[in-house]
C-alpha cells in the first residue's frame, strides 16, 4: 500500500517537474512571430507590409545635410538595405535588424542622424507606401548568410516580424555610397 | 469513492492557472494600452470620456493638388484640420488625461495618427483663426476648459465616413470615437 502511494507521489513530482521545467514564460508565449519571407517576394506582418529592394555595402556613408556634406566612416563594413514599407490599418514605425550569419542581431546605426530617408525614424501611415533605408555597422563576415528581420517596435507582442532573405543578385559594394537617391 | 489518482488532474489546472498569475501584468498592460469599447457620438454632438467632455469645433479637409509647398504630404493626399473642444465634468474627473492617443478612422477601419504635415507658421495660424492650441498630449498640464488641434494626412483611398478617435490612459480599454461632418473640400490659400 505505501508502495503504490509512494508511486502515485512519485508520478506527480515528476510531471510537476516536467511541467515546470518546460514552462514557456508569457513573454516568449505573446512574443513575436517571425515570417520567412523569399527572396524578391513582399512579407505582410498584422500591421505592416515590406519588401527587400536591395542591399549594398559600403566604408563610407555620405549625404547632403544642411548644406554641408556629412560623412560617415567605418572600420567594419555599413550594410545598407533598401525598402518599401506601408502600414496596413494603423500608423506604426518599424525597427530593422541585421541578424548576422551568427545569430547577432544588430540594430540599425544611431551614428546616421540626419540622414535622409531612413526607414527606422520613419512613421508608416497606412495609404502611403514608402522607400528608404535601413543601415547597420557590422563586421563582414557577419554579412553573408544573414538576414534582415523587420518588426513594428524592438520586441512586438501579439505580432509578427518579417525575415528577409538576401535577394538573388549579389550585394553591391561600394568605397562610398550616397543617400540622397530614391532606394530603387 | 473518487479514485486516488484524479488529484493528478489537478496539475494542468494549477499549471495554466500559475501561467495566468505570471501573465496578469501583461494582460492588465494590454488592456491599458487596447481600445476594447468604443462608444460613438454623433458629428457635433458631446461625449463624456475620462472624466471630461469632449467635441469636434471644426473639422476641415483640404485638398492638395496642384501640391502645395507648404505642405509636408504626397500630391494625392488630404490635409485634415481638426480642432476638439474639452471640458471637465468635475464630479465625474478621477485623473489626468495621460497618454491622450487621437487617431482619424476611416469607414473601413483604418486609423491615422496626427502629422505635422503643415510647414508654414502662417498657413497654420490661418487654420487656427481661434488661436492655435496644442495637441492632445498637452490636456494633462491644461485642467479646465480647453481645446487642441490635430493636423492629418489622408490618402485618397480613405473613405467617408470619417471619426476621430480618442483615448486616454485612465480611459482605456474605453474609447470615443467622434463622427466628422468635414464640409466639401477645401483649397488652401
Amino acid at each position: 500500500m505505501i508502495g503504490r502511494r509512494l508511486l502515485w507521489l512519485l508520478v506527480g513530482l515528476a510531471a510537476l517537474a516536467a511541467m515546470m521545467t518546460t514552462r514557456v514564460s508569457h513573454a516568449r508565449l505573446t512574443g513575436p512571430i517571425e515570417i520567412a519571407v523569399a527572396a524578391g517576394a513582399e512579407g505582410r506582418a498584422r500591421s505592416f507590409r515590406a519588401r527587400l529592394l536591395g542591399l549594398a555595402t559600403a566604408r563610407q556613408i555620405v549625404w547632403r545635410e544642411g548644406g554641408a556634406e556629412a560623412r560617415r566612416s567605418t572600420n567594419a563594413v555599413w550594410l545598407m538595405a533598401a525598402l518599401e514599407a506601408e502600414a496596413l490599418d494603423e500608423t506604426t514605425g518599424l525597427v530593422p535588424l541585421w541578424r548576422g550569419r551568427t545569430g547577432r542581431l544588430t540594430s540599425a546605426s544611431r551614428r546616421l542622424s540626419g540622414a535622409p530617408q531612413m526607414i527606422a525614424a520613419a512613421v508608416l501611415q497606412p495609404g502611403f507606401p514608402r522607400r528608404g533605408f535601413a543601415v547597420f555597422e557590422v563586421p563582414e563576415d557577419e554579412i553573408a548568410g544573414g538576414a534582415l528581420i523587420l518588426g513594428p517596435s524592438l520586441a512586438p507582442t501579439y505580432d509578427a516580424r518579417l525575415s528577409f532573405a538576401p535577394p538573388d543578385k549579389p550585394i553591391v559594394a561600394q568605397d562610398a555610397a550616397q543617400l540622397t537617391q530614391t532606394p530603387q | 469513492m473518487t479514485p486516488r489518482w484524479l488529484w493528478l488532474v489537478a496539475i494542468p489546472a494549477l499549471y495554466l492557472a500559475d501561467l495566468g498569475v505570471a501573465g496578469r501584468v501583461r494582460l492588465v498592460e494590454l488592456a491599458h494600452d487596447s481600445e476594447l469599447r468604443i462608444a460613438s457620438a454623433e458629428p457635433g454632438a458631446r461625449a463624456a470620456y475620462a472624466g471630461r467632455e469632449w467635441r469636434v469645433a471644426a473639422a476641415r479637409i483640404f485638398l492638395n493638388s496642384p501640391p502645395d509647398p507648404r505642405l509636408d504630404m504626397p500630391r494625392d493626399a488630404r490635409l485634415l484640420f481638426v480642432r476638439v473642444d474639452v471640458a471637465d465634468i468635475p464630479a465625474l474627473r478621477s485623473s489626468e488625461p495621460g497618454d491622450c492617443r487621437v487617431r482619424i478612422e476611416d469607414a473601413t477601419g483604418r486609423l491615422w495618427a496626427p502629422s505635422r504635415v503643415v510647414r508654414d507658421f502662417r498657413l497654420r495660424q490661418s487654420l487656427s483663426p481661434q488661436g492655435q492650441a496644442p495637441g492632445c498630449a498637452a490636456l494633462a498640464a491644461a485642467p479646465g476648459a480647453v481645446g487642441f488641434e490635430e493636423t492629418f494626412a489622408l490618402p485618397p483611398d480613405a473613405k467617408a465616413p470619417l471619426a476621430l478617435r480618442i483615448s486616454t490612459q485612465s480611459g482605456r480599454p474605453d474609447a470615443i470615437r467622434l463622427r466628422l461632418a468635414p464640409a466639401a473640400d477645401e483649397t488652401l490659400r
